[in-house]
């Protein structure tokens, strides 16, 4: 089977995603059938109390079973075991992982397949910080914490990638499989993780300007707390990898 | 990118599992040996002896200006930060588009 053949599998975790689920999938059957790409969606429900799994049905019924495959779960687990949960059943040879929040826009996915395709790539990780790739929707304070942030994951860690808490990737389904096996934190320094893990092992990495639409920032989001995990975060990768 | 190419080789020359922790120790080491040697006037030479006050001074002076360049880095980064406006308005336009066509396919929404 050749690469023209490949499947793309997306996987995508939910929690209370009712309104934000039947946009993702509309357009994600839109842009790959464009891209006249073999696709899967696997939708994640962490137990959703809005009824997120019920729209996901609904889906299924429209777009069929072989289209949105529905691997739920009974209450919110966390990402990396979501991962490892939809990955059980993928039927692609490479997995897209993203938010289904609508931050992340599906348009850029045939450009992720393009580069992979083109470099023989094992990830491609989508990027806010370099290229045109930018944001939405954030005020000052956020970008410098942003930018800050980054900067500091940049001098420590070295990790191969101009956007590290980005969860917008394509990834080689066996090198998915390794990394999600080898990563133990969780939230945003799992993605972190796993990038810096990758950049370790000497995984091919790509990157694709993307644009990112934060409509969530109004509610919480960055506090201080969320700093201090990124901390932890930093300094458990900076010791250990 | 001498400095990034030093670095790189530096790390290829340990052990490929060495950790960053470790590898910014070992430059701290290769960067204060000598510095240590000065403060505790184990090198004995007229040309360190004349200059001593600024060669004490020179891991200052580095981290000094990492911090002058890490603030701009940082000030140039945010100032520049793309603002996606029109992929927020694209994202708008989808919205709507895609609800009307889910619709007519018979998704039922809920209102809200």
């Amino acid at each position: 089977m050749g690469e023209d053949d490949a499947m793309y599998t997306v996987l995508l975790p939910t929690y209370n995603e009712r309104e934000n689920l039947p946009i993702i999938v509309w357009l994600l059957v839109k842009y790959f059938t464009d891209a006249k790409v073999e696709f899967e969606i696997i939708v994640i429900d962490d137990g959703s109390p809005d009824g997120t799994l019920e729209a996901a049905e609904q889906l299924q019924r429209i777009y069929g079973e072989e289209r949105i495959v529905l691997r739920p779960r009974a209450k919110k687990l966390g990402l990396g075991t979501a991962y490892i949960h939809g990955l059980k059943h993928a039927r692609g040879q490479f997995i897209i992982i993203m938010d289904a929040d609508l931050s992340h826009h599906p348009k850029f996915i045939p450009r992720m397949i393009a580069l992979q395709q083109r470099d023989n790539l094992d990830i491609v990780t989508g990027t806010r910080y370099s290229g045109d790739g930018g944001v939405s929707g954030w005020d000052l304070r956020r970008k410098l914490i942003s930018r800050g942030a980054n900067y500091l994951t940049q001098v420590l860690l070295q990790p191969g990638a101009s956007d590290v808490t980005g969860s917008f990737r394509l990834y080689r389904r066996d090198v998915l499989r390794r990394l999600v096996d080898s990563c133990v934190s969780k939230g945003y320094v799992f993605q972190m993780e796993m990038i810096v893990r990758a950049t370790r092992l000497g995984y091919r990495i790509g990157e694709v300007p993307i644009s990112f639409v934060d409509r969530v920032y109004g509610e919480s989001k960055l506090g201080g707390s969320e700093i201090v995990n990124f901390t932890k975060g930093l300094l458990y990768l900076f010791a250990t990898t | 990118m001498i400095h990034k190419n030093l670095f790189v080789y530096i790390c290829s020359l340990t052990d490929a599992t060495m950790t960053m922790l470790m590898r910014w120790l070992f430059l701290a080491a290769v960067i204060l040996g000598p510095w240590m040697a000065v403060l505790t006037n184990r090198y004995q030479s007229p040309w360190v002896d004349q200059n001593r006050h600024t060669l004490l001074l020179y891991p200052f002076a580095l981290i000094a200006a990492f911090g002058v360049y890490s603030v701009c880095v940082i000030a140039w980064r945010v100032y520049s930060f793309n603002d996606c406006q029109e992929a927020a308005d694209e994202l708008q336009k989808q919205i709507k588009e895609a609800k009307e066509d889910l619709a007519k396919k018979g998704f039922k929404f809920v209102k809200s």
